[in-house]
C-alpha cells in the first residue's frame, strides 16, 4: 500500500502543478472562449432557422466542441514536453528520486485532467443551452428531440472527450521523436486517415490488382476505428433511439480506442525514458 | 563517511556526431567545493547534465560516494540548473511542497514539511515572502528559492550550474556565504562558474574542461600557482577592495 501511494504521490503532484499551470495559462482560456463563441453561434444559428432549431444547435455546438477539443489536443500532446524540457523545468524534477516513468505518466495525466476540463465545461454549457432553448419553447415547441436524447447525448459527450484523449496521446507520442510543428502535422495526418478509412475502403474496393486492397486492409489494423461509432452528430442524438446503437460494435470501438492510448502512452515512455533532456 | 563524492570513468557524450564531453575521468572528493570551469560549449552543463541522469551518456561510468550508481543516491542530491524557468503561477510555499512530494520515500515519508520549509526559507532568506507568487520575485529570489528547494531534503552533494550568473552583488555575496557555510557542514558542491573571483574564494579543488576534455584537474592553488607572491598580492587586494564595497553598501559585516 505505501508503495503505491510513494509512487502516486509524485505522480499527483506533477499533474496537479501542471493543470495548475495549464489552466493559469491565457492559450487555454482562448480555447475555452473560442468554444464559447461556437456555442453562442450555435444558438444563434439555431434560432434564425425556420424548423430545424434544436437541430442546428445540437450540430454546430458539438461541431464547435469538438474542434475545439482536437485543436487543444493536439497542441497540448505536440508542445508540452518539449515546452518542459526547453524551460529545463523537467531537469530540476527528474533530479529527484522519482523516475521517468512517473513523470511522464504526471504530465500525461494533467494534460488529461486539463482536456476534460475544458471539455466538460463546454459539454455542460451546451447541453444547458439546448435545455434552455428545449424549455422556452414549451409544448408549442415547432420541434422537439426524442425521449432518451439525454443518454444520447451522454453517448455524444464520451465520444468527443475519448476521441479527443486518443489524438491527444497520438501527438503525446510524436512529440518525443520530432519537433512539436512535425508532431501536430503527424497526428493530423493520423486524423485524417481515421476519418478517411471509408472513403479509402471504397477505392480500394474498385483496384484491381489488389495491392491497394491489401493496403487498406493493413491500414485498417493499424487506424483507430474512429469513423465507426457516428454517435458524436445531431442525426444520432436528435432522431435515433438508443437501440439502434451496435453495442458489441460499440464496445469493440471502446476497447480498441483504450488499447490505441494505453499503447501510445506505453511507447512514448519508453522513448522518453531513452531522451536527452536538452 | 565515503572519500570521495563522485567517481567518473571514462564519460563521452555527443550530439548529432558532435562530441560534447569525451573521456572525462575525475574524482570529486567528499566535503570540498570543486569548480568546473571552462569557455562557454567547453562541455560543463553537458558534464552536469551527464552526471544527473539528465542526459544520458554514450559511454562512461558514474558512481557517487564511492560506489553508488545515481539512482540509489539521488535523494542525497541538490540541483540548481542553469536559468531554470520555475513555475511563476506557484508560491515559494506551494513550490517547495511539490519538491518535497517528489522527494518521498519510505525513509522520509513521516518528516515535516513545514519544519523543513521554514529552515531552508530562512537560511535563503525567504520566509517573509513564502505566500507570494514566485511571479513577482526578482532574479536575485528566484535563485534563492532554487537554491532552496535543491537544500530541502538537506542533500549531501549539492550541483549548481552557473549559480552566480545575473546576480547583483548582493545576491552574490549572500551565495558565497551560504556556500561556505554549506561546506562547513560538510555538505559537497560542485558549480560551474565563469566567474573567476568566485572560483578563487570558494573552490578546494578545479576542473577545467576545454573543448570537452579535461585541461587541469586538481587544487586550485596548484592551478594558480599561489607560490606566486604577485599573483598572492593582487588576489588579497582584490578582496580587500570587495569587503570595502559590500561594508560600504551595508552587505558585509
Amino acid at each position: 500500500m505505501t508503495n503505491i501511494k510513494l509512487y502516486w504521490l509524485p505522480v499527483l503532484s506533477i499533474s496537479r502543478v501542471l493543470q495548475k499551470e495549464l489552466i493559469s495559462q491565457k492559450l487555454t482560456w482562448g480555447f475555452l472562449l473560442t468554444g464559447i463563441v461556437l456555442l453562442f453561434l450555435s444558438v444563434f444559428l439555431g434560432e434564425i432557422s425556420i424548423q430545424e432549431k434544436i437541430r442546428v444547435q445540437l450540430h454546430i455546438g458539438l461541431f464547435g466542441i469538438n474542434f475545439v477539443a482536437m485543436i487543444l489536443a493536439f497542441t497540448l500532446g505536440g508542445f508540452q514536453i518539449h515546452r518542459e524540457i526547453e524551460r529545463q523545468s523537467c531537469a530540476l524534477e527528474l533530479v529527484r528520486p522519482i523516475q521517468r516513468s512517473q513523470w511522464c505518466l504526471g504530465q500525461w495525466l494533467g494534460c488529461f485532467a486539463t482536456l476534460m476540463l475544458l471539455i466538460s465545461t463546454l459539454l455542460v454549457l451546451h447541453f444547458g443551452t439546448i435545455q434552455f432553448v428545449l424549455q422556452s419553447q414549451g409544448a408549442s415547441g415547432s420541434l422537439s428531440l426524442q425521449a432518451g436524447w439525454e443518454f444520447r447525448y451522454l453517448l455524444a459527450a464520451f465520444v468527443t472527450l475519448l476521441e479527443a484523449v486518443l489524438f491527444f496521446t497520438f501527438a503525446f507520442l510524436f512529440s518525443m521523436h520530432v519537433r512539436p510543428s512535425l508532431s501536430l502535422a503527424c497526428t493530423f495526418v493520423l486524423y485524417l486517415a481515421c476519418y478517411w478509412q471509408s472513403d479509402l475502403e471504397f477505392y480500394a474496393r474498385k483496384d484491381d490488382e489488389g495491392f491497394f486492397r491489401y493496403a487498406y486492409e493493413v491500414l485498417k489494423w493499424l487506424l483507430p476505428p474512429i469513423d465507426q461509432l457516428k454517435v458524436r452528430n445531431s442525426h444520432f442524438i436528435f432522431n435515433a433511439g438508443a437501440e439502434s446503437l451496435n453495442w458489441t460494435q460499440g464496445v469493440l470501438f471502446l476497447s480498441l480506442c483504450f488499447l490505441w492510448i494505453l499503447v501510445s502512452f506505453m511507447l512514448a515512455e519508453l522513448s522518453f525514458r531513452r531522451k536527452d533532456l536538452v | 563517511m565515503s572519500k570521495l563524492a563522485l567517481r567518473v570513468e571514462g564519460l563521452s557524450k555527443s550530439f548529432a556526431g558532435q562530441s560534447i564531453v569525451s573521456d572525462l575521468n575525475f574524482q570529486i572528493p567528499a566535503g570540498a567545493i570543486t569548480g568546473l570551469v571552462g569557455f562557454n560549449g567547453a562541455g560543463k552543463s553537458t558534464t552536469l547534465k551527464c552526471l544527473l541522469g539528465i542526459v544520458l551518456p554514450d559511454r562512461g561510468s558514474v558512481y557517487f560516494f564511492d560506489t553508488h550508481p545515481l539512482a540509489e543516491v539521488k535523494k542525497e542530491i541538490g540541483y540548481l540548473p542553469e536559468r531554470p524557468q520555475l513555475p511563476e503561477f506557484l508560491n515559494s510555499h506551494e513550490f517547495l511542497k511539490h519538491h518535497w512530494n517528489l522527494s518521498l520515500n519510505s525513509e522520509n515519508f513521516a518528516d515535516n514539511f513545514e519544519e523543513a520549509a521554514s529552515v531552508v526559507l530562512k537560511k535563503v532568506g525567504l520566509c517573509e515572502v513564502r505566500f507570494k507568487s514566485l511571479r513577482t520575485f526578482s532574479k536575485g529570489m528566484k535563485q534563492r528559492i532554487g537554491i532552496a528547494q535543491a537544500l530541502l531534503r538537506k542533500p549531501k552533494l549539492l550541483f549548481l550550474d552557473e549559480p552566480f550568473s545575473g546576480l547583483d552583488l548582493e545576491g552574490r555575496f549572500f551565495l558565497r556565504t551560504l556556500l561556505k557555510e554549506l561546506k562547513l557542514a560538510g555538505v559537497t558542491i560542485v558549480f560551474t562558474s565563469h566567474s573567476v573571483s568566485e572560483m578563487i574564494e570558494l573552490c578546494d579543488n578545479i576542473l577545467v574542461l576545454n573543448k570537452g576534455r579535461i585541461a587541469f584537474k586538481g587544487a586550485l592553488k596548484d592551478f594558480l600557482n599561489l607560490s606566486n607572491e604577485a599573483m598572492a598580492k593582487a588576489l588579497a587586494e582584490f578582496y580587500s577592495i570587495e569587503a570595502q564595497f559590500l561594508q560600504k553598501l551595508g552587505l558585509n559585516e
